[in-house]
């Protein structure tokens, strides 16, 4: 599984986000980037909207 | 060309001053009643301590009002002023002015943001700010016109139209020397809307040189336009100089264009991909706030919808103009204020004319589209289009009509009631109706143009509703009708939204994906540090004549790995240059914070003197903190279930449905209490709300009439 399917799989649309995976931060190639078996994954939405 | 023919009741000479890093160095008072026009200087003090803008606003508001004055009170003011930073052109949203009042839907003081080039163009006519006080006996019009160097009261001619689309080029015809003026032209009109009920908006003219024709920015939230009309204020006329890029005269204009190069260039390069604001504007946040399950559908009852693809930002793509410059003042580049040109009226008294609609932005969608369950474009744009030419607030109708349809589908409105309207959730054909009535002023419209407070005390009293469920389904606090967010899963907007002085507008906080998604906020502690911070730096824009657009909706990636990513620094940096540049004082980022506290405290001060602005008047309405109904509960019953056993500690699977509620609601009232608690206490007021002495004084806002205030309720 990319970052890219797992943000559609939880519907995270929103243009900024940070995930980092297992504590690296990863700002670019969600689309390509894959996402170990087992790692701690982290989405942080910044704050925009309102 | 100009054609007048008005009567001059009251006319006041003067030269207008050179502005000096900023300021104009007085503001225009103007007396309707009797009438009479002066000018009022500026002093240092009012620079260093409220800046201007908003901070102007309620400076001249305190020394305006009594105590027991309400909203249609002869000493009750329109105050409109931009800021010392509002008028410059090399930096994104820099032309905001703010108008306030007292508001006929919250009784305390309203302030609301807006485009439009009234406010700069107040300036550079010599003012830095406009304060409009009394009742005039008959309609006049008040016209500013800075190259014939005086202010006039003028008797408006029976002839003048009142709705804003007909109004502002009966204005240009008449005010405008020639067609070359037009674009040193700006109005703040209002319309027969604003006459009939408590949600009037105003409406700030541009005039868009591409077009050549007028657009029009609102001064939406709080009735404003209602204070306009009861003044029988039919127009403010501003006519100032043609317009170039160092008319604020800053003290140093390579800090402005070092901020606004950079500025330009990450809204040129990121836009694009991230919200597309230049080509849809705020409607992409429509399809987001459904994924999210945000987006306020059916009166907020639930936060997505199957048909929300059917509004969603690429739709508005097509219907909008694309091409143009659509920035609401001079060198925005982020460029959001789209309209669809060429609409032809489907209904109403403008049936078959062809206008500009401006907009619709995200609020309209999801106001008067998905929260009345209305997921037509057309009407949605019909809807944009009367409210703004009547002068009315768009949130205010859309969450008032989502409130009154749910009373319909419940049983507390019927046929009969309406006049025959069948209020049910996407028929927008009846919403339309209502919104005709406001500006006839008859019918079921005048009950509700009176907003949804005033709504639940009538439909209890004259309809045998429910006073604790309209309590509970009408979303207000103070009065004021919530914008459009779905907070039933983010305490800290809770707090965002209630915890305000003017009521629930999310331009104070906006926290919910902080909050609710990035569980960033996880103490009530930490959540009041973020609903001490945000209010107090999103205040500062109102303060200097900014947007707050360009903060935070258009940022570069590299942010993402900044210490605090939520504020945007090196943003925040930008106008902490800007301002110093412009005014010439060195300022830290402290000291932000500071200058909006002052004018955050003696607002809520001011609201206090007005007999409102304590712990009761911050209480909100049950559906923004959990589930009335228990459709609702249903619609989301593993979440909920889940919930009482991880955060309660229950066994759903051994209670009722009632039961389950009871416990939802018991514990999410007690966390609203707990985070109120946690969040006065971090701005420095007591437990009631009250600003102590001690913190006013810390802030240099002791005065002997402001302390007379908050003693009494210590
Ligand atoms: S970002 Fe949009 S709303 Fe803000 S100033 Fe620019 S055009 Fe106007």
């Amino acid at each position: 599984m990319t970052i890219a399917d797992l943000l559609a799989q939880l519907r995270y649309s929103f243009p900024h986000i940070i995930v980092s995976i297992n504590g690296e931060v990863i700002t670019k190639d969600f689309a390509t980037h894959p996402i170990p078996d087992g790692a701690d994954v982290r989405v942080i939405h910044l704050i925009a909207g309102g | 060309m100009s054609d007048k023919t008005t009567t001059i009741l009251a006319e006041f000479a003067y030269t207008p001053p050179a502005v000096e890093r900023g300021y104009a160095g007085q503001t225009l008072y103007v007396d309707v009643s009797t009438p009479s026009i002066a000018a009022k200087p500026v002093t240092e003090e009012m620079k260093e301590k409220f800046i201007g803008g908003r901070g102007f606003d309620l400076w001249l508001l305190w020394h305006g009002v009594k105590d027991g004055t309400r909203w249609d009170s002869p000493e009750n003011e329109v105050v409109i002023s931009s800021g010392p930073c509002g008028g410059i052109t090399q930096y994104p949203g820099s032309g905001k002015s703010i108008a306030a009042a007292i508001s006929p839907l919250t009784d305390v003081m309203i302030d609301s943001n807006v485009g439009g080039h009234f406010g700069p163009y107040l300036k550079f006519a010599g003012w830095d700010a406009i304060e409009v006080q009394g009742k005039a006996d008959q309609e006049v019009i008040v016209f500013i016109d800075a190259p014939g160097g005086k202010v006039t009261v003028e008797a408006a001619p029976a002839d003048a139209p009142t709705d804003t689309h007909l109004l502002g080029h009966w204005l240009l015809e008449h005010y405008a020397p020639s067609a070359d003026d037009y674009p040193q032209m700006s109005f703040v009109t209002a319309g027969t809307g604003s006459e009939h009920t408590r949600m009037g908006c105003l409406n700030f003219s541009l005039y868009d040189r591409k077009r050549q024709d007028l657009r029009y920015k609102q001064a939406g939230r709080g009735g404003i336009g209602t204070v306009l009309r009861d003044k029988k204020v039919k127009a403010l006329v501003v006519r100032s100089f043609p317009i170039s890029g160092d008319m604020n005269a800053p003290a140093d204009l390579s800090k402005l264009q070092a901020a606004g190069a950079s500025i330009h260039k990450e809204v040129a390069t990121f836009d694009p991909v991230q919200n597309h604001m230049r080509t849809s504007g705020t409607t992409y946040l429509v399809q987001i706030m459904d994924d999210y399950d945000l987006l306020p559908v059916h009166n907020f009852k639930f936060g997505r919808h199957p048909d929300t693809p059917k509004i969603k930002r690429e739709v508005w793509e097509e219907l909008l103009t694309q091409g143009l410059p659509d920035g609401c003042w001079y060198g925005c580049t982020v460029a959001c204020a789209h309209a669809v040109d060429g609409y032809e009226v489907k209904t109403g008294p403008y049936q078959g004319q062809t206008v500009i609609v401006d907009g619709p932005e995200y609020e309209t969608v999801a106001g008067c589209g998905s929260n009345c369950g209305i997921f037509e474009p057309w009407a949605i744009l019909e809807i944009n289009f009367y409210c703004d030419t009547y002068g009315i607030d768009t949130i205010s109708f859309g969450t008032g009509m989502a409130f009154a349809m749910e009373c319909y589908e419940a049983g507390v409105l019927d046929a009969e009631k309406t006049g025959g309207l069948e209020l049910t959730f996407g028929n927008a054909e009846a919403a339309l109706e209502v919104l005709h009535q406001m500006g006839r002023g008859e019918g079921f419209g005048l009950i509700f143009g009176q907003g949804i407070r005033r709504m639940k005390a009538y439909f209890a009293e004259h309809f045998g509703a429910d006073p604790q469920f309209v309590q509970d389904i009408g979303m207000e606090n103070k009065g004021l009708e919530y914008s459009e967010y779905l907070t039933k899963e983010s305490l800290a907007q809770q707090g965002g939204y209630g915890l305000t002085n003017k009521g629930p507008q999310h331009d104070e906080a906006w926290l919910i994906f902080m909050d609710m998604v990035n569980n960033e906020l996880p103490t009530f502690e930490a959540k009041a540090e973020a609903l001490h911070y945000f209010p107090m730096w999103r205040t500062w824009f109102g303060l200097c004549g900014f947007c707050k657009l360009p903060w935070n909706d258009v940022v570069d990636p590299k942010n993402k790995l900044s210490p605090e990513p939520q504020k945007i620094m090196h943003h925040v940096e930008n106008y902490r240059q800007i301002f110093m540049g412009v005014t010439g004082r060195e300022i830290d980022y402290d000291d932000i914070i500071t200058q909006s506290e002052r004018v955050y405290n003696l607002q809520r001060v001011l609201n206090i003197r007005l007999g409102k602005g304590l712990r009761e008047h911050d209480a909100i309405p049950y559906r923004s903190a959990g589930p009335v109904t228990e459709e609702e509960y249903l619609s989301r019953q593993e979440r909920y279930d889940t919930q009482l056993r991880e955060w309660l500690g229950l066994n759903p699977d051994e209670m009722t449905l009632a039961e389950k509620m009871a416990a939802h609601r018991e514990y999410r009232m007690d966390r609203y209490e707990k985070l109120t608690d946690a969040v006065y206490a971090r701005r420095g007021w007591t437990a009631d709300g009250v600003p102590t002495p001690e913190h006013l004084k810390k802030l240099g806002i002791d005065y002997p009439d402001v302390l007379a205030v908050v003693e009494k309720h210590l």
